[in-house]
């Protein structure tokens, strides 16, 4: 009897362990004193089917399930675990929103690795906030300066422009017109600069000066860099019109070397030509003019006669000379031809023929005549200073000065000529 | 024996002003009970409370007086001016801070309002014998009271696990109520 109620126990207890679907147990099958033993083993498989049940939706990550009734004391650990599974769940949907100021507590090394995580991501949150702010202050400043520049661009007389590094695209055009940029000549000469510098290296340090000029003899000054354009490389050219400046320039070297009055060369001019001439190897001959008695003509006449004095010597001369001689004035009285490829017997009949003229046009009540030095340089002469050359034809000069100064003297009876 | 004048007409302490007490009159033992201590005021109270009151007075004065504590701890210790989840935030760490128990949340319907949520080692009940039936009605009005200071509503705690009950932790459903 024993050992019925002992085999029916044990298979059924074993059951329990083991079998997926635990075979049932007839209480009534037992003997008396075995069926309180039966009912709690059934109250046992039961409770542990429950269990199992609920661990197994636990371990599929079912958290909405349902927990065994609380008559299941088996299942006490699980429900904790089951509580701290939605507590972590909750706190993680926390975290996902962006609270960063929650913690686990008490469960171990993922208490530690949770609150780890949580600490880190507010740090790099206050980082990547901060970062922001400066990059938001930094934006502002960037948009202040790039208003700046706008309006710099905007405002300034220089026109910009981008080209890819191989000329083929506009990447920025002060004027944004296509057409206008087919039409302008400068434009398409940048192009052009861009094409053929395209294949040349060491790029980052190139920076080009240069000048252009179009068909209406307009003047840039071009200053071409290599620059990055969105990342690539560009050609970067800053145009400015220079033909006002050119111009003024031109002025101003021309007034620089221009003698006021007779609007002939000035000295400086004369000396600059007169290397420039001597160092080419023409043969040149220096004609040393002064005029005479322009001293009487002024204390008697007064500076405007003298002026006109002078104005007359220098058309007079003018008619005798050509192209490319040089004459100028290089002193109060004083001035220099320099005849090309003219022998010296050749100018001396020429100044004869000049002096005549001068003497003879416009009738006035004193005599009009200047003194001449005549120096011949023969082409190659390098050794031959303009300074000696000067000072020889002075020498010429002053010879026939003495002559004119006699031949004059009773004219010019009041006051000595000598003066001069 | 003549009637002490300075006596009368004293104004009647509130909750408040009996928590105004002298920290340094416990120089020497500091501030802190053991749970033993504090169990045995509330377990002495509670068989006192049934004893007069019976079992159901006894609940409603425990839910009540954990009310007033909720509130009290909520208006004076949290701050109630943050959203939610930084306020349930502190509110955990307060509690730990305190000793009252770990307290976890397990879900908020924030449409709702409902919220469930567990302490364990809890003060009032970890540890005890399994009764079948819930024994922490301190903390339901403690919860209730914290909750509704909170969020301006009239919230109700609701204990459906306990140590009691034989779990290991004490779960809370917490609803929003019409004010009662």
């Amino acid at each position: 009897m024993e050992d019925k109620n002992s085999e029916l126990l044990f298979e059924y207890l074993r059951s329990i362990l083991y079998d997926k679907k635990i075979q049932p147990l007839d209480v009534e099958q037992l003997d008396e004193p075995f069926r309180k033993l039966g009912r709690g083993l059934q109250y046992f498989a039961k409770t542990l089917t429950e269990t199992k049940q609920y661990e197994a939706a636990l371990s599929r990550g079912n958290l909405s399930v349902q927990p065994p009734p609380r008559e299941n004391f088996l299942c006490e650990n699980l429900k904790n675990i089951h509580a701290n599974l939605n507590h972590l769940t909750w706190q993680a949907k926390q975290v996902a929103k962006g609270d960063y100021s929650q913690t686990v507590s008490y469960l171990g090394e993922f208490s530690e690795a949770f609150n780890t995580m949580t600490q880190q991501l507010k740090e790099r949150e206050l980082k990547l906030k901060q970062e922001a702010e400066r990059e938001k202050v930094h934006a502002g400043m960037v948009e202040t300066y790039n208003q700046l520049l706008v309006e710099m661009i905007d405002r300034s007389e220089e026109e910009i422009f981008v080209t890819s590094a191989d000329g083929r695209r506009i990447l920025y055009c002060k004027k944004r017109n296509d057409r206008s940029i087919d039409r302008n000549e400068v434009y398409q000469t940048c192009i052009r600069f861009a094409q053929k510098h395209r294949s040349e290296e060491s790029r980052d340090s190139f920076e080009w000066i240069w000048e252009a000029e179009d068909s209406r003899h307009h003047f840039y000054r071009i200053i071409t860099g290599y620059m990055q354009w969105q990342g690539e490389q560009a050609f970067l050219y800053i145009i400015r019109d220079v033909t006002e400046e050119k111009l003024r320039e031109e002025r101003l070297r021309m007034e620089a070397n221009r003698d006021g009055l007779t609007q002939i060369g000035n000295r400086h001019y004369f000396l600059e030509k007169a290397e420039d001439m001597l160092k080419e190897g023409s043969n040149l001959t220096f004609c040393y003019c002064d005029l005479d008695h322009l001293k009487y003509i002024n204390d008697q006449y007064g500076h405007t006669e003298g002026d006109w004095y002078i104005t007359f010597f220098v058309e007079t001369i003018q008619k005798h000379i050509r192209k490319e001689d040089v004459f100028a004035r290089i002193g109060g009285d004083e001035f220099c031809v320099i005849l090309c490829n003219c022998p010296y017997e050749m100018a001396e009949q020429k100044i004869r023929k000049v002096q005549k003229e001068f003497s003879s046009g416009q009738t006035k009540e004193y005599p009009k005549s200047f003194s001449c030095g005549i120096v011949e340089v023969e082409g190659g002469n390098e050794e031959m200073q303009v300074r000696d050359i000067i000072k020889q034809a002075d020498h010429e000069m002053y010879l026939q000065k003495k002559e004119h100064k006699k031949k004059y003297r009773k004219e010019l009876s009041v006051i000595s000529i000598s003066e001069d | 024996m003549e009637e002490n004048v300075f006596m009368t007409g004293g104004k009647v302490l509130t909750l408040e002003d009996y928590l105004q007490y002298d920290a340094g009159s416990r120089g020497n033992l500091g501030e802190e009970l053991p749970v033993m201590v504090y169990r045995l005021l509330e377990y002495s109270l509670k068989e006192e409370l049934i004893g007069q009151f019976g079992k159901e007075k006894q609940i409603e004065i425990f839910r009540n007086a954990g009310r007033k504590a909720g509130e009290y701890f909520a208006k004076k210790m949290l701050n109630l001016d943050q959203p939610l989840d930084q306020f349930v935030s502190e509110l955990q760490s307060k509690m730990q801070e305190l000793k009252i128990g770990v307290l976890r949340i397990e879900k908020v319907d924030e449409e709702s309002g409902k919220i469930i949520l567990n302490v364990s080692e809890d003060a009032d009940c970890s540890g005890l014998p399994i009764l079948g039936e819930t024994v922490c009605n301190y903390d339901e009005g403690f919860i209730g009271g914290i909750l509704s200071m909170y969020s301006g509503k009239f919230y109700t705690a609701v204990e459906v696990d306990c140590w009691a009950t034989g779990d290991r932790v004490c779960r809370f459903h917490a609803n929003i109520e019409d004010e009662k």
